[in-house]
């Protein structure tokens, strides 16, 4: 269903994992803490969040749960689990790699 | 725990459906909250969020799809349809179900008979090196037939005998010898063949008791009267006496010397039990109504030869080919072709069932009467069948097109395609029993005496 080496989706998934690296966040959430912090830059399509936090979840990356909002609203909150950490540090480490790799291509003269 | 989680999620369909709509329509409200905060007007900032949000269908389905097994309800969809469909239309319902159902028989019927038949090999040593060879003539061909056209005469036989460079050894049996009286204390039609003097040595068959032919059995016609037995007829008939050994029997008021027992189990090649053997130099002996070895233009002999080690099916049909072009500058304006195939075995009829029984070519009354209501002097028309199956296996016969059955009552129609179609399988029995007769009800065998319907 995943398909490896497709930079955009797994890099969405490391995105919502970054994002859920220092507490639970409903997608919302999520979206609106990607979108900030990369200074506006990025902004993550509705369209593919939902069905990335749910594959997330499904995949046992993600723990959901259903909690009041902050204006007192039923919403989901998505939390890493064990798994979902690992992932995130070893999607880290190759992300790391990558873009120095890449950057040291595109430096040479 | 994927697959767990995805089961789960099967029952809980609606749960699933209620809690993304919530969680999507929380996102909109959110968005729309933040919208206003930034000073877009209540209506203005709605539409904005849906604009941003894209489509929440496409959304709702791309979750779902998270969630389900898209292959597994698609197909369980497409089932209850076809379900639905065939349950509207009853009569098409019967109909389809009926050919399939026909369809499936039909064809493993054809592959029970024909694995039966034509690719179970022999239960010999070494089988696949054993192939048939049956002549197919073309053009101007005088030839008399004794039971089955694709036959080979005796000095045929020896002819390809002495010329092949691709077998160890060529054997000959004359097939469909039947209801041979065995004479004394316990009287029988017997089942018998006649047989190459290395027919043993060919199949590497050992007898359990005495020996089986030597050369010198088949040097001169008449002269050396020797029977091997085979263990059924052994322990049934002789209970199983080691003297017997060196003893004579009666055989078509003939002497024989018993010289030995084959193997338990080994059979012979025909489809129904062989009972003894007897060297094919004693064919008048057994058959005093006709002298075939000496009748050139006659088939009445069955060949079967074991390949040299490497030698290829297509080494022994050009080799063999060579021959056959010989013996035919001798007749012109005939050619020969041979056909050759690894030897199978045949359907066995079950301990019990019985079997065909008539000589070829005798005329009833001079058969001296053997025991009667035998169950050896009746033909079911199965084992006609199963005849007719023995014959398409040994490449016998042409098209052998005919109900074929097994002992469960079985029967299946079978076409196979070997040779210009000669043998149905009614016409099989007739030709295996030169007194029978296809009545309709079965097949009236005139063996010994009055008639015998089975």
């Amino acid at each position: 269903m995943e398909k490896e080496g497709d930079l955009m989706q797994g890099t969405l998934d490391m995105l919502v994992l970054k994002a859920l690296a220092r507490g639970s966040k409903h997608g919302y959430g999520v979206a609106e803490w990607i979108h900030e912090s990369s200074n506006d830059v990025l902004r993550v399509e509705e369209g593919a969040l939902y069905p990335a936090l749910h594959r997330l979840e499904l995949r046992g990356l993600l723990a959901a749960e259903w909690g009041a909002s902050e204006n007192n609203r039923r919403a989901k909150y998505y939390s890493l689990t064990a798994a979902g950490r690992k992932k995130l540090a070893e999607e880290a480490e190759y992300w790391r790699r990558m873009a120095g790799a890449i950057a040291s291509v595109m430096q040479m003269a | 725990m994927k697959l767990w989680a995805k089961v789960k999620a099967l029952f809980k369909r609606k749960q699933l459906d209620r809690d993304l709509e919530d969680e999507l329509v929380f996102h909109l409200t959110m968005r729309e909250a933040k919208n206003r905060e930034r000073g877009i007007e209540s209506e203005e900032s709605h539409y904005a969020a849906r604009r941003q949000f894209g489509n929440v269908m496409r959304i709702k389905e791309a979750c779902r799809e998270a969630w389900s097994f898209v292959s597994l309800e698609t197909t369980w969809r497409d089932l209850r349809y076809g379900a639905r469909a065939l349950a509207k239309n009853p009569g098409f319902t019967v109909v389809a179900v009926l050919a399939i159902g026909l369809g499936i028989g039909m064809n493993t019927g054809i592959f029970s008979v024909l694995n039966g038949v034509a690719l179970k090999l022999l239960p010999v040593p070494r089988a696949e090196q054993i192939v048939s060879v049956d002549q197919i003539f073309h053009g101007k061909a005088q030839r008399n037939e004794h039971g089955e056209p694709g036959l080979f005469s005796y000095a045929e036989y020896k002819n390809y005998r002495a010329n092949n460079h691709v077998f160890s050894g060529l054997l000959a049996y004359a097939p469909f010898l039947g209801g041979v009286p065995l004479e004394g204390e316990n009287p029988k039609g017997l089942m018998g063949a006649e047989t190459s003097c290395n027919f043993f040595d060919v199949l590497g068959e050992r007898p359990s008791l005495g020996r089986t032919f030597v050369e010198a059995d088949c040097r001169a016609p008449g002269g050396s009267p020797v029977v091997v037995l085979s263990d059924d007829l052994w322990r049934s008939q002789f209970g199983a006496e080691s003297l017997i050994v060196g003893q004579s029997i009666s055989l078509n008021r003939t002497k024989f010397v018993v010289i030995g027992v084959a193997a338990p189990g080994f059979r012979g090649l025909d489809p129904w039990p062989i009972e003894f053997w007897a060297p094919v130099t004693m064919q008048k002996a057994l058959e005093p109504d006709s002298d075939l070895l000496l009748a050139d233009t006659t088939g009445w002999l069955a060949l079967q030869g074991r390949m040299r080690p490497g030698v290829s099916l297509e080494e022994v049909r050009a080799d063999l080919g060579v021959i056959a072009g010989r013996i035919d500058q001798l007749h012109p304006g005939r050619t020969t072709t041979l056909a050759i195939h690894r030897a199978s075995e045949g359907l066995r009829p079950a301990e019990g069932d019985c079997y065909p029984a008539c000589n070829r070519g005798k005329p009833v009354a001079d058969r001296p009467a053997t025991a009667n209501g035998e169950p050896a002097d009746c033909v079911s028309w199965w084992v006609a069948g199963v005849a007719a199956g023995g014959l398409v296996a040994r490449g016998h016969c042409a098209v052998c097109a005919g109900a074929l059955a097994d002992t469960r009552g079985f029967a299946a129609l079978v076409e196979f395609q070997s040779r210009p179609a000669r043998l149905g399988v009614f016409a099989g029995a007739h030709s295996i029993n030169g007194n029978c007769v296809w009545t309709g009800a079965g097949v009236v065998c005139n063996a010994a005496g009055p008639e015998h319907r089975h």
